[in-house]
């Protein structure tokens, strides 16, 4: 009877497992970290890490610029890794960074695209190509606070490459961001970072 | 002891009739689509999904169904789901050193029980379904990742193709020797195994390569020379990559390159034999051979210059090559399961000695009903692909217009401005399907927000 039994309590066991499903918010969240990409928190931490490499820099820039913020533009951060979650997250990525350059007071963000190449000289060529056929920054534009726009002097490029290497039951990532703030005039770069996160798997001897 | 007996008999009856019921909707699948019946087989093989053991199976199957039916997004996500399908099975064959279902099918399961799983050969095909799917819903930036991963998995395969022939570990083979050997020299089998001398030698697709090539040199991206090359590489006679290669970026601009899948790729059915034992009767043995299906082949579509176009993959050879490559373990799993079974037999028969008549007779029909009629070869495979794989480029005139000699005759496609991608699935007696990528595919803008006429952000095309 009692071996009979058994299995009819464990199943009863794991149903009642399966029911407890729950929905947290607030100060229940359980921390959750999953090693195959970035979370949304390791982002804002990667724009501010971002922002304090790059402050010197702008600083040196504003001072040239009469001490008005500088204008720059986001290129594409393109993403060389294989993984598809990287390229679906590049919007928290683009407004973690805009939020954290902008709110330095030292820079503007200018909305204007740059391309998807990871050529510097086709991102660069874009960008003036772009500024030539947008009213906003056209001397012709007929429409009232068009043309006004200042041009973006700088454009702030990026690339995202992953690194996996494994032992044993432990999987390691570890994503390179890759940074470049160029000039648009001449495709010099001004400053150069590059931002390392890294992240372990270990697996359970149980479980998928 | 007769209840229990019993008992047993009919859970391995069901385990055997679960199994019959995975290989009946590979065989549904296979025919639905053979017969031009997309829609219907996306339903099969949607409910397949069911079972976890068909999930890898199944996506596989629903990616190129999907692709055919213009279901972009959908062939898409079921080419992320075998992704990460894949990415947990890596993560499992870490942990026990090989693949658990590789142990399991060892015992008494039946073949068709086992999880199906995904050869590195099927990995670049599926990454190659994918690069196409993302370049015709136009997100040339998952098309970047696409060709990442078909890089990448093209260099697992080469890494393969220089290491020695996977060898059976004594263990695995000790006791199973002689059935192995008995199996390998049935006259049926050798006949049957004839058909992988055309597997071919370098199981990479030159194809995954090219495409790949081919978006990462319009994205701009280094990478694709390097892929390009590979694709030289691997066929030095066609002339597409070599051509991309030599021209100028606004060359490229005006060619349209033009991809025609055609026919079907070998497909398996079973082979069943039996052998006899003197203890315990017959036992019926059945193996997947393939079979292939070159007269669902439609012929080469010309471009509008009359030149035909060129064969780069043979999809039959690198199907016939997985096949050959998954034989050999599937010949010791199946030696290994009839000496369990016929262990079992023994003693269940054994069991009912001192028993009256009818248990006897119930328990011998039990036996005999399990290593007969119920036996089957597990006939899974990702089957809903081409046979062959032909790619031109083409000339736009300054109107943006090709001309294709299709099955149905002369077409004429007006394509937008800049670079092209056209996909044609052709199959005998089946309506052609002629599939062209979106204007914009590799557009100037691809920062996720730019102004409107009023400042307001809002998303970019």
């Amino acid at each position: 009877m009692n071996l009979r039994s058994t299995p009819l309590l464990f199943a009863s066991l794991l149903m009642m497992l399966g029911a407890c499903s729950t929905t947290r918010t607030g100060d229940r969240l359980v921390s959750m970290n999953e090693a195959k990409t970035l979370q949304a928190d390791e982002w804002t931490s990667f724009a501010q890490q971002l922002r304090d490499s790059m402050t010197p820099t702008v600083n040196r820039l504003v001072g040239r610029n009469q001490d008005e913020a500088i204008v720059l533009t986001l290129g594409n951060f393109v993403n060389k890794t294989p993984r598809r979650e990287f390229s679906d997250a590049r919007d928290v990525m683009y407004n973690e960074i805009r939020k954290s350059l902008v709110n330095t007071g030292l820079v503007r963000v200018s909305m204007l695209g740059a391309g998807g190449s990871e050529d510097v000289d086709t991102v660069l060529a874009q960008i003036k190509e772009d500024m030539r056929n947008d009213p906003e920054f056209s001397n012709e534009s007929n429409v009232d606070d068009l043309g006004q726009a200042k041009k973006p002097e700088w454009v702030l490029f990026g690339e995202i490459v992953s690194i996996e290497s494994r032992e044993g039951r432990r999987t390691q990532y570890d994503y390179a961001v890759n940074l470049r703030l160029l000039s648009v005039r001449d495709g010099a770069s001004v400053w150069e970072d590059q931002i390392v996160f890294t992240k372990q798997f270990e697996k359970g001897l149980f479980g998928a | 002891m007769g209840r229990i007996s019993c008992i047993w008999v009919l859970n391995v009856l069901h385990v055997c009739l679960m199994g019959c019921n995975t290989t009946n909707t590979a065989l549904d699948a296979t025919s639905l689509y053979a017969r031009g019946m997309d829609q219907d087989a996306l339903g099969v093989i949607d409910q397949a999904k069911s079972d976890e053991k068909n999930v890898q199976w199944s996506n596989l199957q629903e990616a190129t169904v999907s692709l055919d039916l213009g279901q972009f997004e959908r062939a898409a996500a079921a080419i992320a789901a075998a992704e990460s399908r894949d990415e947990a099975i890596d993560e499992r064959a870490v942990v026990s050193g090989t693949q658990i279902g590789d142990e399991l099918g060892a015992s008494f399961i039946d073949e068709r029980m086992r999880e199906w799983t995904c050869s590195l050969g099927e990995r670049v095909m599926y990454e190659y379904i994918g690069l196409v799917s993302d370049l015709l819903r136009g997100n040339a930036e998952q098309g970047r990742v696409s060709s990442i991963r078909i890089s990448r998995a093209q260099t697992l395969l080469e890494e393969r193709r220089r290491m020695p022939p996977p060898v059976s570990s004594p263990g695995k083979e000790r006791g199973s020797q002689a059935v192995v050997k008995s199996l390998r020299n049935e006259a049926a089998y050798q006949r049957a195994i004839k058909v992988y001398e055309k597997a071919a030698e370098d199981p990479r697709c030159a194809v995954a390569s090219l495409l790949a090539g081919w978006t990462r040199l319009h994205l701009g991206d280094s990478a694709g020379r390097d892929l390009l090359q590979e694709a030289v590489a691997l066929d030095p006679e066609h002339d597409v990559a070599a051509r991309l290669l030599a021209m100028s970026s606004e060359q490229r601009d005006q060619m349209v390159l033009v991809v025609q899948e055609d026919g079907l790729c070998p497909t398996l059915r079973p082979l069943r034999f039996d052998l006899h034992t003197l203890r315990t009767g017959v036992a019926r043995v059945a193996f997947p051979i393939p079979v292939t299906r070159v007269d669902r082949r439609c012929g080469a579509v010309s471009g509008s210059d009359g030149a035909p176009l060129q064969t780069l993959s043979d999809v039959d050879a690198l199907y016939l090559a997985e096949e050959f490559r998954r034989a050999p373990a599937r010949l010791v799993r199946t030696a290994t399961r009839l000496l369990s079974q016929e262990a079992a037999a023994r003693h269940l028969i054994r069991e009912t000695d001192d028993r009256d008549s009818l248990s006897q007779g119930v328990t011998r029909l039990g036996v005999s009903i399990l290593r007969t009629v119920l036996v089957d070869a597990d006939t899974r495979s990702w089957d809903t692909r081409p046979s062959v794989i032909r790619v031109g480029l083409l000339n736009k005139t300054p109107d943006g217009i090709i001309q294709l000699d299709l099955p149905e005759g002369r077409q004429e496609f007006k394509l937008p401005p800049g670079p092209n991608f056209v996909r044609i699935r052709t199959r005998s007696g089946i309506p052609t399907v002629v599939q062209t990528s979106p204007p914009g595919l590799f557009g100037a803008s691809t920062v996720p927000m730019t102004l409107n006429q009023q400042g307001n952000p809002h998303e970019s095309s």
